[in-house]
């Protein structure tokens, strides 16, 4: 960024908190902090406005304040004078603004008193840049994102398949962009969550752990479907006590989201297709201000480039042929003990919780078909067309929704699994025994 | 109008923001390293580096308004006072050793929520030191919330 604003990225996160000072039409000053400043271009920026009515009253009489942002990892100083030119309330700048707002908010565990009510933009006049000691901090270096982000493009066009689209994404992430910590979920619109499909770098891979849609930095990107970014989280409450919250009443049936211990970075962009925010790219470094406006940019292109990707594979699948059916001897063994719990569709075997919602209702359907008649095979064409299922809310999501299946019954270790003999097909495997006892439990 | 309370807040571990008007009309902005509340008088001291403000410190005038800032960083708990500038003078051995102490301690706080010494040190600087009296005229909370801009107590 060029001009009056040049060198000041790392004023514009919010993590040490700007000063705006007005004088009203008798020269009386106000001073005071303020949220959240945002780079509008090299010559603008946009002041939250949330509260501070005395401050928007003076810019009304006297159109000018005066701005002190504090750069976030060195602490240096400026003064920026500025010219009021207007205020917004719906568009791009105030929407980003407004998301970004309340991810800090909800991290802060600050609540409603940090809606936006409007963004005020400025022109910048004049800049200062306060004395001090020598900056330590180094400047930051840089990394050129464009190529990685073109590669990884590519690699993801040439697939056609949407498991392996997830696993490319997730992989060239930490290997071409360099992230330590990378997760991939699925918005679910019908219960206004979001289900972890897979993830890099965690102990755990998190397949079937939820976060609440608006809640927390990855629920807000999929509420606004904007980017959010946070620079330095160590002062605020850690997203995960959030999400926690949220999903600790669901007890046993609670899988934990994978998350980092202490988070200074967070970045989580929208997969946005067709319209729709169908998931959200995740991603979280131990470092303070790991992560650029570039990160942010070239990390919503690979979101959206997967988005259209998975809903492309979806509708695809359907031309695959009718599977050829592998009877197989059934193993003898004391029989899996399955418990389907009618009111989320949640299933144990042996006790031991497996999944439930969309993903619960297919493994039932699986296994209650085997059950009754032996049948191992399944297509995705006929569990869309199959009425009494009376699954059609969901049958855009479908692939993604049996990816999330298998992926869960993997990392658990489960005595049934999925198996994919062949593009639309699906394929009950059994480690051990493959008797199975069905139980429908009570509400 | 500035109760016990009160004092003992703006003379505890607060960051200290103040804004005049300088010679063209428009708002200026410094930090204070350090405040007193001086009961008898009435009056409000404030303690503002020289060398790292001179736009602000060059616009002081005496009967001049100005409005201060205080926050607690620990929970934002944040009031404005406005009031007209009495006095500008230079710092005495009690007003130096303040402002050293205030040094110290918004070290320690800023420390202790992850804030690093090299941010902190850009924002107290102990050098070339001039001392600010006002009477302060009103008072506002700005703790961030709806109650912000409330007017605490107004003698005017």
């Amino acid at each position: 960024m060029s001009g009056l604003l040049a060198g000041l990225d790392d004023c514009f996160d919010g993590v040490i908190p700007s000063i705006i000072a007005t004088l009203d039409a008798a020269g009386e000053p106000n001073v005071s902090y303020l949220s959240q400043v945002y780079r509008v271009d090299d010559r603008h920026v946009a002041v939250s406005n949330q509260f501070f009515s005395k401050t928007a009253a003076n810019v009304k009489a006297t159109g000018r304040a005066s701005l002190m942002v504090v750069d976030g990892r060195t602490g240096v100083q400026h003064l920026l004078g500025l010219v009021h030119v207007g205020s917004m309330r719906e568009g791009d700048v105030f929407e980003h603004m407004a998301a970004q707002l309340r991810a800090i908010s909800s991290q802060q565990g600050a609540g409603e008193a940090m809606d936006l009510r409007s963004a005020e933009i400025y022109r910048v006049e004049t800049r200062e840049d306060v004395d001090g000691p020598p900056a330590l901090a180094s400047k930051r270096a840089k990394r050129d994102l464009l190529d990685p982000c073109a590669r990884l493009s590519a690699r993801l066009a040439k697939l056609a398949d949407a498991d392996a689209m997830i696993d490319q994404a997730l992989d060239g992430l930490v290997q071409g962009f360099g992230y330590s910590n990378v997760m991939v979920l699925l918005a679910n619109e019908l219960d206004g969550k979001l289900t972890a499909l897979a993830s890099r770098g965690y102990s755990t891979g998190g397949a079937g752990a939820e976060v609440e849609i608006g809640q927390g930095v990855i629920g807000i990107a999929a509420s606004s479907g904007r980017t959010v970014r946070l620079s330095d989280t160590s002062r605020g409450k850690r997203m995960a006590d959030a999400v926690m919250g949220a999903t600790s009443a669901s007890g046993e049936r609670h899988i934990p989201l994978p998350g980092l211990a202490a988070p200074y970075s967070q970045l989580a962009a929208p997969m946005i297709g067709q319209g729709m925010v169908q998931g959200v790219l995740f991603t979280e470094s131990p470092e303070r201000f790991f992560f650029t406006a570039e990160d942010e940019a070239a990390l919503s292109l690979i979101a959206g480039q997967l988005a259209g990707g998975l809903r492309l594979a979806d509708s695809d699948v359907d031309v695959a042929p009718a599977p050829t059916s592998a009877p197989e001897a059934q193993v003898e063994g004391p029989a899996l003990q399955v418990r389907v719990y009618g009111y989320d569709d949640s299933i144990f075997i042996d006790d031991v919780y497996l999944i439930k919602g969309v993903a619960g209702r297919l493994l039932h359907h699986f296994l209650s078909a085997y059950a009754a008649t032996g049948r191992r095979d399944f297509t995705n064409r006929e569990i869309r067309l199959d009425p009494s299922l009376k699954l059609p809310d969901f049958k855009d999501n479908l692939e993604t929704r049996l990816i999330l299946l298998k992926r869960r019954l993997d990392e658990r270790q489960a005595p049934v699994r999925l198996a994919r003999p062949g593009r639309g097909q699906i394929q009950l495997v059994f480690t051990g025994s493959s008797r199975l006892a069905m139980e429908y439990a009570p509400r | 109008m500035i109760d016990e309370r009160l004092a003992a807040f703006i003379e505890g571990p607060v960051m200290i923001i103040l804004a005049v008007a300088d010679q063209t009309g428009r708002p200026t902005i410094a930090r204070a390293v350090g405040a007193r509340f001086d009961a008898q008088a009435h009056s409000i001291s404030i303690l503002v580096s020289r060398r790292q403000w001179p736009a602000l410190t060059g616009s002081m005038t005496p009967n001049g308004q100005i409005a201060v800032t205080f926050c607690r960083a620990e929970n934002y708990t944040t009031y404005q006072v406005k009031g007209r500038v009495s006095r500008i003078m230079e710092p005495g051995e009690a007003d130096r050793q303040l402002a050293t102490r205030y040094a110290r301690t918004t070290s320690e706080t800023l420390s202790g929520l992850g804030v690093g010494q090299s941010l902190i040190d850009q924002w107290v600087p102990l050098d070339d030191i001039v001392r600010l009296d006002f009477t302060p005229a009103s008072v506002f909370v700005q703790t961030p919330g709806p109650d912000a801009g409330r007017a605490l107590e107004a003698t005017r």
